[in-house]
């Protein structure tokens, strides 16, 4: 296998094909608010480390799995803040305050935002790079580094677990009706 | 957006995935696409970080470190690396060399360089100033530069039955010179001080011994 240096311009133009899909995968891991800071710390570590780019690979799968790796130290580091990676979720009374989870709430529901919270990050980024994007699952598989299938089960699990985090489907208002839902910002 | 491939979607009509989706389309939009271009263009803007350049330059160091205590102590050891019998060797060769140049085509000296001070030369190489009290009968030619002759310091001598070559050693360094069976030279040793002095001409000239004699350490 060779390798071949990577230009200043096939860099940046990865990140106008790739962006958008890295900066979702960057929230999933660390969350909104800090999703372009974490995008600008793994597109430095990427161009640092472009002599390891293997010329003719997928640039988008190996730019998110820098994204992947920067994100899991950078949560590390941040471990007694994130409740993300707990293994079991938190009761209600147990949960603190969504502004100390390092993770601006904006405009979720609470119940919503409580409930994505508390899946790995695999499930969270597979649901929202296929929910925000309309990513087929063949993609989201490569730039999570899993099988087609095991995305999709993600995706699913994921999906179950927010419907579950919501009101009963009688209760719930269209996606318009804000007001019926708590919101916290 | 195309649900139809969503696994996840074994309840199509649940009115909360409707909902769900909407939320976080909202909530989770990516900044425009030019935007992230800019995080990677920094990126490719960006200075080598400090900590890469002080491990460079202690590496640097490091090598110029190495490299200069592999340098002397291969000079140190440069003499033992050759026994008695390769140094002898080496001497017959120079001194075959040396006696076969001495005079060029042009009439013009070229095997020894005359204007090279022999003392000083010593006195650089062992810290001794090893003179020379040329007679008549017996010149220094000058300090050979040929091909190697070890650690020594070499001369070609000029007397009345031939040349001879001198090869001067530290007495630590001196692996006990010998010529090759084969070899049709002879070979003097006088040890002065510190320093070992070879004599080697021609097995038809008299004992090269006399010219040893000549030298004698300076004050």
């Amino acid at each position: 296998m060779t390798t071949a240096p990577l230009a200043a311009d096939e860099f940046t133009a990865a990140f106008a094909r790739h962006g958008r899909p890295l900066w979702l995968l960057a929230a999933a891991w660390v969350g909104r608010g800090d999703a372009q800071d974490l995008v600008q710390e793994a597109a430095r570590i990427a161009w640092q480390k472009r002599a390891t780019f293997t010329a003719g690979s997928e640039l988008g799968a190996w730019l998110a799995q820098i994204v992947r790796h920067t994100g899991a130290n950078w949560r590390r580091k941040r471990r007694p803040l994130v409740s993300g990676d707990c293994p079991e979720p938190l009761a209600p009374t147990e949960r603190p305050p969504l502004g100390l989870l390092g993770i601006a709430s904006f405009d979720l529901p609470d119940e919503l935002h409580r409930a994505l919270q508390n899946l790995p990050e695999v499930a969270r980024a597979a649901l929202l790079l296929h929910v925000v994007l309309d990513l087929p699952f063949a993609t989201i598989a490569t730039m999570l580094d899993i099988p087609e299938n095991t995305a999709q089960s993600h995706a699913r699990r994921a999906r179950l677990a927010l419907r579950e985090a919501l009101a009963p489907a009688n209760d719930l208002p269209a996606a318009s009706a804000g007001p019926m839902l708590r919101r916290s910002r | 957006m195309n649900h139809d491939d969503d696994p996840a979607n074994e309840r199509l009509d649940d009115p909360r995935d409707a909902q769900i989706y909407a939320l976080l389309r909202d909530a989770y939009a990516p900044p425009p696409a030019d935007v992230l271009v800019a995080a990677a263009t920094a990126a490719t803007r960006t200075p080598p970080s400090v900590v890469w350049q002080w491990w460079l330059a202690a590496a640097a160091l490091l090598l110029t470190v190495g490299t200069w205590f592999l340098l002397r102590h291969d000079q140190v050891q440069q003499a033992k690396r050759h026994d008695g019998t390769e140094l002898g060797a080496m001497w017959a060769a120079a001194y075959q060399h040396a006696v076969a140049n001495r005079d060029g085509a042009d009439g013009k000296r070229f095997c020894c360089d005359p204007s090279l001070d022999f003392c000083g030369t010593c006195e650089q190489r062992f810290a001794v100033r090893l003179g020379f009290a040329g007679q008549a009968s017996v010149q220094l030619r000058g300090c050979y530069c040929g091909l190697p002759t070890g650690a020594s310091v070499a001369a070609l001598v000029d007397t009345q039955h031939g040349p001879v070559g001198v090869f001067v050693l530290s007495r630590d360094q001196d692996p006990g010179a010998c010529l090759p069976a084969d070899c049709s030279l002879q070979l003097a040793r006088r040890e002065l001080g510190s320093l070992v002095l070879y004599g080697l001409a021609d097995a038809r000239q008299p004992d090269p011994s006399e010219p040893l004699a000549q030298f004698a350490i300076a004050p």
